[in-house]
């Protein structure tokens, strides 16, 4: 069980790692800075609705961890590890009170993570005057989010875990 | 897909908060009278946004290349990795910012006067 559970999250995060290329492929729609779709996400909302949560936070933290070291830098992996982790920890804390479907889940970890990333910014670069994004990136945090919710939905709902637990 | 009510409560809410938070903005724009050049949060020039200006900000090898024309200040060119600065559209209102972050270079917009920058969040 322990070397099967090993191998699915090593898998979980090849997939995210891939996702993220994929995704660095896409055109580039240049609105503000940190506006992304987040097909990355997409393996860690899985985890948090199949898997336990420190296997979604294994997912995320290793992958963001392996690219920065692969191809970043310092700095994006700190702006990196800050959406990520609030982006989960709000999900996480919604998926427990259940309040929300999937859909809410996967919007409330795409505001989370434009707004983490803003506010580490604002702070990095001691620039209050970033906060004239915060509309826009709430928004696309919800666009992104119902995108992602989506796609989620489909997989936990038609993916059969190999294994019971 | 079966959606709760409150999924979309959130959604719309979500909406709401970033039309309010919008105009909000907007009704604190004002067009500001100083750009400040700020290298790892130091400020390093001040210069009117009145002016017609080129400047070339370069240390050890990164450059960026200011222009203030027409009451607007933009970053024209740089060699930065993500030409993100390079991209961002033109600034012109009080606390407006173009950051480059590889080069730990921010462009400000200023008045002097009580703006969306000294509002504490
Ligand atoms: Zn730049």
């Amino acid at each position: 069980m322990k070397t099967k559970r090993i191998t699915f999250l090593a898998m979980f995060i090849a997939i995210s790692m891939i996702l993220s290329y994929l995704e660095s492929l896409l055109p580039q729609i240049y609105i503000v800075p940190g506006i992304k779709l987040g097909l990355a996400n997409i393996p860690v909302m899985f985890a948090i609705f199949k898997l336990k949560p420190s296997d979604a936070l294994l997912i995320s933290g290793i992958r963001i961890f392996l690219l920065s070291i692969l191809f970043r830098s310092f700095l994006s992996f700190i702006f990196s590890i800050t959406g990520g982790l609030i982006s989960i920890a709000f999900m996480l804390f919604f998926k427990k009170i259940n309040t929300f479907s999937i859909m809410g889940i996967s919007v409330i970890g795409g505001v989370a993570h434009n707004l983490g990333q803003i506010l580490i910014a604002v702070f990095i670069v001691n620039t209050p005057g970033l906060l004239f994004y915060l509309p826009i990136l709430i928004i696309a945090g919800t666009l992104a989010g119902i995108a992602i919710g989506l796609i989620c939905n489909l997989l936990v709902n038609r993916i059969q875990l190999p294994f019971p637990d | 897909m079966k959606l709760k009510r409150n999924d979309i409560i959130l959604i719309i809410s979500l909406f709401i908060i970033a039309a309010v938070s919008f105009f909000f903005i907007q009704s604190m724009k004002k067009v500001g009278g100083t750009v400040l050049v700020l290298k790892n949060n130091q400020e390093i020039y001040k210069l009117p946004l009145n002016g017609n200006i080129k400047k070339r900000i370069e240390f050890d090898n990164q450059y960026n290349q200011l222009v203030i024309q027409d009451n607007k200040a933009w970053i024209e060119s740089a060699n930065c990795s993500h030409q993100v600065c390079v991209k961002h559209p033109k600034i012109q209102y009080s606390g407006e910012t173009i950051v480059c972050l590889p080069h730990h270079l921010v462009i400000t917009i200023t008045d002097g006067e009580a703006t969306f920058d000294s509002f504490s969040y």
